[in-house]
């Protein structure tokens, strides 16, 4: 099948790339190095986690107060947790070509340190979402199972398979309730797709191309899964 | 010992995501705080630990990276700000007026508001709007406190019309001040 290059509007909520690594020197020192390694293009931020800082009780018992670390361009955000990179477009999705080559980027800053010992695991995961839309009018998805009276008012689906040395999970929701800020209640369904693979491997080579490779197989997948009907109302661009 | 108790099941009720693939299946299934759930994202319900796949970056991780997103946007407006208004300014230096931004931004984003601005005032302050719910919540951080004698934070707050006690303080008794604020308020949810 062929894949196209653009959709309009593609709806990608998230666009994660998470790279796993393992070094000799503790997370606090690395930090400070990598720090050291990013140009200038990037804005350095320490941000705390969910659970942490707010719950100042009475008492003055503080609960939990960690962050994590979090550069930012104007492009695209990289937070950097104890042996994990992960990626992620800052505003709306950059397309893949422009994405790749920010991420390409700082891997080269950040391997050129020569601290990470090696690569343990790639993982692309791309979160659509849809609002006010069922997941029968967008995919080729559909189930039973023996009650053909019974309609779902909304479900999860979730499947883990193998594909070309990657593992892909993949989760459907459908018309799942969201509760926004104002507290107005709307129905949003998922495509969720994480093209994983575990690796121990020190080229950075290597590494961008089976992050590239990665990005294919979850395009194939997310195309694979949409209707005709409903891919050629997104104006695809092949 | 009780108040810490309910302290720690309004925390617990109040970090609870409505929308996630864990929690969602929470709010209704049975069992839900008995039986063990899955390892990852599911909402499988077993008394044995499943063991499957764990996602790229957890359902918390991507809340998180939402909130980061909020709070790179009124970065990049602080910075916006503070150049525009670099007379007012003169005699702070950028790095310490964004050390301290980033703890009272970092501190207001966890509540997860409604909607937020954040100004910077002649007098050299970080001026916030805070609204979440039907509480408005106005937040004076003041970064020159020799020139000006002031509390380092200070705000006030209205429950619709109705105007609250207000507060000022340093940033650890605010810290205690707004927490106790807004955690002890049932008709606010928090969403992420």
């Amino acid at each position: 099948m062929k894949l196209p290059s653009k959709i309009s509007p593609d709806r990608i909520k998230d666009s994660i790339i998470e790279v796993r690594y393992s070094s000799k020197l503790p997370f606090d020192i690395l930090l400070g190095i990598f720090f050291e390694s990013l140009d200038d293009d990037y804005t350095y931020a320490n941000r705390p986690n969910l659970h942490s800082t707010p719950f100042v009780l009475e008492s003055n018992v503080k609960l939990s107060i960690s962050g994590s670390a979090l550069f930012f361009n104007k492009k695209i955000k990289i937070e950097f947790l104890p042996n994990i990179m992960v990626f992620n477009c800052l505003e709306s999705y950059l397309g893949w070509e422009e994405y790749f080559d920010e991420v390409k980027k700082v891997l080269v800053q950040i391997n050129n340190t020569k601290r990470i010992e090696s690569y343990l695991r790639i993982g692309l995961r791309y979160i659509s979402e849809y609002p006010n839309m069922d997941i029968h009018d967008i995919t080729k998805f559909s189930f039973s199972f023996g009650m053909p009276k019974i309609q779902s008012e909304n479900f999860i689906f979730r499947s883990e398979f193998f594909e070309n040395n990657f593992i892909i999970v993949l989760n459907l929701a459908n018309n799942l309730n969201l509760i926004g800020s104002d507290n107005i209640v709307s129905k949003i369904s998922n495509i969720d797709i994480d093209v994983i693979r575990d690796v121990n491997i020190s080229d950075l080579d290597e590494l961008l191309q089976i992050i590239s490779n990665a990005h294919s197989e979850e395009k194939k997948v997310f195309f694979d899964i949409l209707n005709e009907r409903f891919l050629n109302e997104l104006k695809p661009i092949y | 010992m009780s108040t810490m108790k309910n302290t720690i099941n309004k925390i617990s009720s109040i970090n609870k995501s409505i929308f996630s693939f864990g929690s969602n299946a929470d709010s209704y299934s049975t069992g839900a705080y008995i039986y063990n759930q899955g390892s990852v994202n599911t909402p499988f319900f077993h008394s044995a630990k499943i063991k499957q796949i764990h996602n790229s970056i957890s359902d918390e991780g991507i809340k998180r990276s939402h909130l980061n997103k909020k709070f790179i946007k009124y970065y990049t407006d602080f910075k916006e700000q503070f150049e525009k208004h670099i007379e007012s300014f003169s005699e702070i230096e950028f790095e310490f007026a964004q050390e301290e931004m980033t703890k009272s931004l970092n501190f207001l984003l966890t509540f997860d508001p409604d909607k937020m601005s954040l100004e910077l005032t002649f007098d050299c302050c970080i001026y916030y709007t805070f609204l979440k719910g039907n509480y408005t919540v106005y937040i004076s951080h003041f970064l020159d406190l020799e020139e000006y004698d002031y509390e380092e934070i200070t705000f006030a707050v209205f429950n619709n019309d109705d105007k609250l006690p207000s507060f000022a303080g340093d940033f650890e008794s605010f810290k205690i001040a707004f927490s106790n604020l807004m955690v002890y308020k049932p008709e606010l949810e928090f969403h992420y």
